[in-house]
Parts: C-alpha cells; structure tokens; sequence
C-alpha cells in the first residue's frame, strides 16, 4: 500500500459515493451535492496524477473542473427556484411534467 | 507511519461522504459536504497544490456551500420527517455502487507506483505562467463560460411576466 494508491482510492470513493448519491436519493438538492462529490473525485485523481508524473498540467484542468463545476451549480440552482415556483417540491420523482 | 495522516484525513473525508449522501435532513448533509471539500483541501495540501488548497476553501466551501445553503432555506417548505428517503432501487443501487467501489480500490492497491522522476515543478508562478501561456485560449473560454452563466442564473431564475 503506497501513497499513491492511498490517493487515488481516496478520489475513487468520493465518485463512487456521488454516483450512489444520485441515483439513491429524492431531494434535488442532495442531488446536487452528490454531483459536487463525484467533481471533486476527479480532482483529487488529476492533482494525483500531476503530482507523481511531475507535470502541471493536471492542476490546470482542476481549475477548469472547479470553473465549471460553479457554473453548474450557479445554473442548476437557478433552474432548482424556477421549477419550485411552479410547483413547491423539491422530490425528484414528483417532477413529470415531461414525463409521456 | 507517513501515511498515517494520510488515513486520517482520508477516512474523515470517506465517512463525511457517506454522512452527506444518507442524512434525512439535507442541511446536515450540506454540512458534512463542507467537512468533505475541506478533507479534499487537505489532501490537495498534501500534493504540494497550494493553489488549488486555496481555490477550494474559498470557491468550494465557501461561495458553493454557501449558494446550495441559500437555496435550502428557500426552499425547505416539505415535513422532512414522512416521506421516505431512498428510492425503490435503493438496495440495487447500493450493491452495485458498493461493487464498484470495492473493485477499484482492490485495483488500485494492487498496482505498483507510477511516477516520473526529475525536479519537482509545482510552484504557484510556473502555474500561473501555464495557465496564462500555454493554456490561455482555454482559459478564456472559461471566462465566457462564466459570463454565460451568470446571465443565464439571472435569465431562469426571474420572475415571469410583467411586473
């Protein structure tokens, strides 16, 4: 057991948890957190990768999953009050309008 | 021994992970969402990433967090206590997340190290001058990115009609 597989098991459990977080839960917004879990999982794996191979380029795209990750939290939020102000849940599974 | 701290922020991370995705009450899950980036800042320290450390307590624990919070408190009209938690699949969706987790954590202790020798180059500057050289076009783009939605977080969540 070296560092390093201490590292990237440690990026694998957090997206494995998010994955399982939003396919199990009903809150939209525990959704969300569960999305914001699987991003950083990835982070943890690149910033890994770019410690151990010595190159910086694994950093760079951590901020660019950082910069997206606010964006779609922003905008997912967004859609998150619009929707409730059309009908007041935040359950998932009471949301079919779109369903046939 | 010097995994040691290693474990601890790890295990701390993991089980505030498993405390955010099973709390019936989504503002402790929130809570423990913040312990999680925080044990991810941490381990962020630990690979000599500074700047990402720094990154993810302001923009993560602080400006995220606080957004998804906002919104919870807006939000939280339902009575928590009735409804059930999990979906009908819950026991599925556990058995197979838990599968995968345990193959890859199996997989990856497994594996020999895989590392590049030579000086080390992580500095905050030859970060910066990356970011700013070499990756420039990308980085504007996530500027527009930005822009974008920011408009569009405003655009969707006004009110309709006229008021």
């Amino acid at each position: 057991m070296t560092a390093q597989s201490l590292y990237l098991a440690f990026g694998a459990t957090l997206f494995c948890l998010g994955v399982m977080g939003a396919v199990v839960r009903r809150n939209m917004i525990v959704v969300l957190m569960s999305i914001e879990l699987m991003l950083n999982g990835v982070n943890v794996t690149f910033v890994t990768f770019s410690y151990f191979l010595n190159n910086l380029v694994g950093q760079i795209f951590a901020v660019f999953v950082i910069t997206v990750a606010a964006c779609e939290a922003a905008v997912g939020l967004a859609i998150l009050i619009a929707l409730f102000r059309l009908k007041p849940t935040v359950q998932v599974d009471e949301i079919n309008l779109l369903k046939w | 021994m010097t995994l040691l701290p290693l474990l601890v922020v790890f295990g701390l991370g993991t089980l505030s992970a498993i405390l955010t995705i099973s709390r019936r009450n989504p503002l402790h899950s929130a809570f423990y969402l913040i312990l999680t980036l925080l044990s991810v800042a941490t381990s962020f320290l630990f690979l000599k990433a500074d700047f990402l450390a720094m990154v993810q307590v302001i923009l993560y624990a602080g400006a995220i967090m606080v957004l998804i919070i906002f919104v919870l408190l807006l939000t939280a009209v339902e009575e928590v206590k009735k409804i059930p938690l999990f979906h009908r699949q819950t026991p599925l969706a556990l058995l197979i997340s838990g599968g995968l987790i345990a193959e890859i954590v199996y997989t990856l202790l497994q594996r020999r190290i895989l590392a590049v020798e030579g000086p080390p180059v992580h500095s905050m500057e030859a970060l910066g001058k990356m970011l700013f050289k070499e990756y420039g076009f990308p980085f504007e783009l996530a500027s527009i990115l930005l822009l974008v939605s920011l408009v569009a977080t405003v655009v969707i969540a006004k009110k309709e009609g006229p008021s």
